[in-house]
């Protein structure tokens, strides 16, 4: 689903990544294009790797098999220093002895940059994260939010092609995080930098990301368009840490995913609802189906059709697709 | 072994090499000079002298527990003001020569004593004398390491546990206690240590009856010239001072404590055991200190500044400080470089190995080793590079253990986003760890610098008339009798108390921390 086609090289190319730790596999061979301009999420749960994947990326760790390239260069024999990716990382990593501006003007200066031209790019990134006016402060005293802003601005000063954000929202709380998934998007649009997302959080990949690859235990496991992984999961275990609740035992080694989207309540034949809880937006409900226990939620309007402890409910056929069962 | 580690213990050689042929190989000649004969051990004598070493310093690590454990645990809870003020002037003690501690201690209560003379008893006859000069010199480490213990404690956890319904005592000792308890081990451990190994203390205000076994160790070597028994007695003290060193490496992991914000006040019966153990730990640690200033300028007819005079006038004065001071850089920048370098390659190489070579300077017998030096080196003896290796082999531990814990509190993620950033390998270190840990670097450097200005067990050993420092000078005047040799020990004694306390706080930026 590539928007555009260029003739830029891509700018991060993974090949064959393979890395372990003390015999343990931590990444058992990664391969992954971001395009110039592209956001993909690397999305799986915690422990799949993914971090790890970040920091072979920057040069952090040495990859045993595979190639990293950077804007059609390869780097996988490089120091971190050499590559040119901006990173941000989980907890930020801010030099607490260094004042804001200092912070983001570090990576001009560490590049030859005299102080006046570092400090005249540190100002343009943090007026592109729209923080402006605390250039002399301490970072010790900055809240959270601020301090992910700096760490943002910090990696954008160096004008590196390629952005990898480690969990960039995981220490913010949810007002924040809403805020940031419009303030990032457009950033990311105006900077024109390919980035690279890890994240364990869908609705961030969903929000940021124009493509998303799952990962599971070191190996991607679905990569495509961020809507078509959440529309299609490949497989079961996919569709499960999406968050999809339908998946019904369907013979030996299938499953059978059965999306809301593809319930029709209120009409058809009766079923007798086995639980129900208000949830936000209306009621969720778990329906004893032939094919096992459904569970939707509906909304005040639809909640009518409730009869007691009966629910008219049919399924779209055409909705259900038939999903191997990859669970443990 | 990974390429860090390798570089780890390749910084730290110089080091080894220093510690090899400065305290392992004295140290090893002195033993094969004497041959070990551990029937010694056999000798009640001898049992009874380990035995009251044992005591002795049991008894002070419980006493300075029991006073300090409290009082860091108020500090640590309640908003007080000055505090900081006073876990600096506890510093003070650190930077004392013992010689300065002897005078003060004896000022207050020798026979003839301020104190003594008030209330009539005479404690220069018992053993108090000696656990007070102990205390005064480890409550503050005590008070300092157990607050560091304390101020790692999360103030919400303490809240958890009130809210649970446990009283304040109880979340105190259920909850703050544990969760600090490494670190208040470690410094009972090295109360202990300190007690149990410490020189002059014991041989000026012991006695014969008090004398522990670092006293039996220099009669027997220095005075009766019996080296296989003092060998045998070495043998055994380096048994129980490394079993206790060890335990006081595996007990003082993790970094140094913040101390978290607002905190209340005190009041109430918190207030006034902060009060009461506050004034305790005044009066042990600075009435000495007091003392010893008063007494250089009291002579028997009220205020004089005689002593001074006398001292000022002396021609000798200006070389003793000149010699104080030139030997006390020199060893400075040996134990800077050494020690600077040594805490980088045992932080890289991250071996508890090289942490525990850092303390040996701090717990090998001192007198044993002076005598491991003629014996090793006889070429060299009396010359000024052997002095200025033994200032530097005291001063070399305080660097490594104010600079160690505080790299090891530089989070990795800093480097390596210096390092994503564009910064070599060398502009990351230059840019990010040199400015993090330099303060540490400058408080060890003030504090080994400090110590090394006071020193005066080495010197006596080693010197020669025309490199007599100001602890020499101070140690000669003692040996004469009279009002006016005590009064101008008194005021020597106040010049380099003021002098050691001026470099330490000169060289450090109010950020040295000792462990």
């Amino acid at each position: 689903m590539l928007s555009r086609v260029t003739d830029l090289p891509p700018a991060l190319s993974l090949r064959d990544i393979q890395k372990s730790f003390g015999g343990v596999a931590a990444v058992r061979g990664v391969s992954l294009d971001v395009a110039a301009g592209e956001t993909v999420a690397l999305l799986g749960p915690s422990g799949c790797g993914k971090s790890t994947v970040l920091r072979v990326v920057a040069g952090l760790e040495r990859p045993d098999v595979g190639s990293v390239a950077v804007a059609g260069r390869d780097v996988t024999g490089l120091p971190p220093e050499a590559r040119g990716v901006g990173l941000v990382f989980q907890d930020y990593a801010l030099f607490p002895h260094l004042s804001v501006l200092g912070n983001v003007a570090y990576g001009p200066r560490v590049r030859g940059a005299g102080r006046a031209v570092a400090e005249a790019r540190a100002r343009e990134a943090l007026a592109l994260v729209d923080l402006p006016g605390l250039e002399t402060r301490r970072v010790a005293g900055l809240s959270g939010g601020q301090a992910q802003r700096v760490a943002l601005a910090r990696a954008l000063a160096t004008g590196a092609g390629l952005l990898l954000l480690d969990e960039p929202m995981s220490n913010l709380d949810e007002r924040l995080r809403a805020e940031l998934r419009v303030g990032l998007r457009s950033l990311f649009a105006r900077v024109g930098a390919g980035v690279l997302l890890v994240t364990h959080d869908q609705r961030e990949a969903r929000a940021l990301a124009g493509r998303v690859a799952v990962m599971r235990a070191g190996e991607l496991v679905q990569v495509g368009g961020a809507e078509e992984v959440f529309a299609r999961p490949a497989t079961a275990w996919v569709a499960a840490f999406l968050g999809e609740s339908n998946l019904l035992p369907d013979g030996p080694g299938w499953v059978r995913f059965v999306p809301e989207e593809a319930l029709r309540p209120g009409v058809g034949e009766w079923w007798s609802v086995t639980a129900r809880q208000p949830v936000e937006g209306g009621v969720q409900v778990t329906v004893a189906h032939a094919w096992g226990p459904l569970s939707l939620t509906l909304s005040a309007r639809e909640a009518a059709a409730l009869d007691g402890d009966r629910l008219r409910l049919s399924v779209e056929e055409s909705g259900v697709r038939r999903l191997p069962e990859d669970r443990a | 072994m990974t390429k860090t580690r390798l570089t780890g213990w390749l910084l730290a050689l110089p080091g080894l090499i220093f510690v090899a042929l400065c305290l392992v190989l004295p140290l090893a000649r002195t033993l094969r000079e004497g041959g070990v004969t551990l029937d010694v051990w056999r000798d009640p004598y001898f049992q009874g002298r380990l035995a009251w070493t044992l005591t002795q310093a049991g008894v002070t690590a419980g006493v300075a527990a029991l006073i300090g454990v409290p009082l860091a645990f108020l500090l640590s809870r309640f908003e007080v003001r000055g505090r900081s003020l006073f876990l600096r002037l506890l510093l003070l003690p650190f930077v004392t020569p013992t010689l300065v501690a002897v005078l003060g201690l004896s000022a207050l209560l020798g026979p003839q004593g301020w104190v003594t003379r008030l209330t009539g008893v005479d404690l220069s006859d018992t053993p108090a004398l000696l656990v007070l000069g102990n205390l005064f010199f480890n409550v503050p480490v005590l008070v300092r390491l157990s607050y560091a213990g304390f101020a790692r404690v999360p103030g919400n956890v303490v809240g958890a546990a009130r809210s649970l319904g446990a009283p304040w005592w109880r979340a105190a000792l259920g909850v703050a206690l544990p969760l600090a308890l490494p670190g208040v081990l470690a410094g009972v451990v090295l109360v202990f240590l300190y007690s149990a190994l410490s020189f002059g203390l014991p041989l000026a205000l012991g006695g014969e009856r008090f004398a522990t076994l670092e006293v039996e160790i220099y009669t027997l070597t220095a005075l009766q010239l019996r080296l296989s028994e003092a060998s045998a007695l070495i043998v055994g003290q380096l048994g129980f001072t490394l079993l206790a060193t060890w335990a006081y490496v595996a007990l003082s992991r993790g970094g140094v404590g913040v101390p978290s914000g607002d905190l209340p006040r005190a009041r109430g019966g918190a207030r006034a055991a902060l009060l009461g153990l506050g004034s305790v730990v005044a009066i042990v640690c600075f009435a000495p200190l007091v003392a010893v200033m008063l007494r250089g300028v009291l002579g028997t007819s009220g205020f004089t500044l005689a002593y001074w005079q006398g001292v000022l006038a002396d021609e000798a004065t200006p070389l003793l400080v000149w010699n104080t001071l030139r030997f006390g850089l020199m060893a400075l920048a040996g134990a800077t470089l050494l020690g600077g370098l040594y805490a980088l390659g045992a932080w890289r190489a991250g071996s508890r190995a090289l942490d525990l070579v850092s303390l040996l300077p701090l717990m090998i017998s001192p007198v044993s080793l002076a005598v491991g030096y003629l014996l090793a080196y006889p070429v060299l003896a009396a010359t000024l590079p052997m002095m200025i290796a033994a200032y530097t082999l005291l001063a070399w531990p305080l660097v490594v253990r104010s600079l160690l814990p505080a790299l090891r509190a530089i989070p990795p993620r800093l480097f390596e986003a210096a390092r994503s950033l564009g910064a070599s390998r060398g502009a990351a270190f230059r840019s990010v760890t040199v400015p993090l840990a330099f303060p540490a670097l400058r408080g060890g450097g003030a504090l080994a610098l400090a110590t090394v200005l006071g020193e005066f067990g080495a010197t006596l050993v080693l010197t020669r008339p025309e490199w007599a420092t100001l602890s020499t000078g101070l140690y000669e005047r003692l040996g004469r009798p009279g009002e006016r040799n005590l009064g101008e020990a008194c005021a020597l004694a106040t010049a380099l108390l003021i002098l050691a306390t001026l470099a330490f706080t000169l060289l450090d930026g109010g950020e040295g921390e000792v462990t």
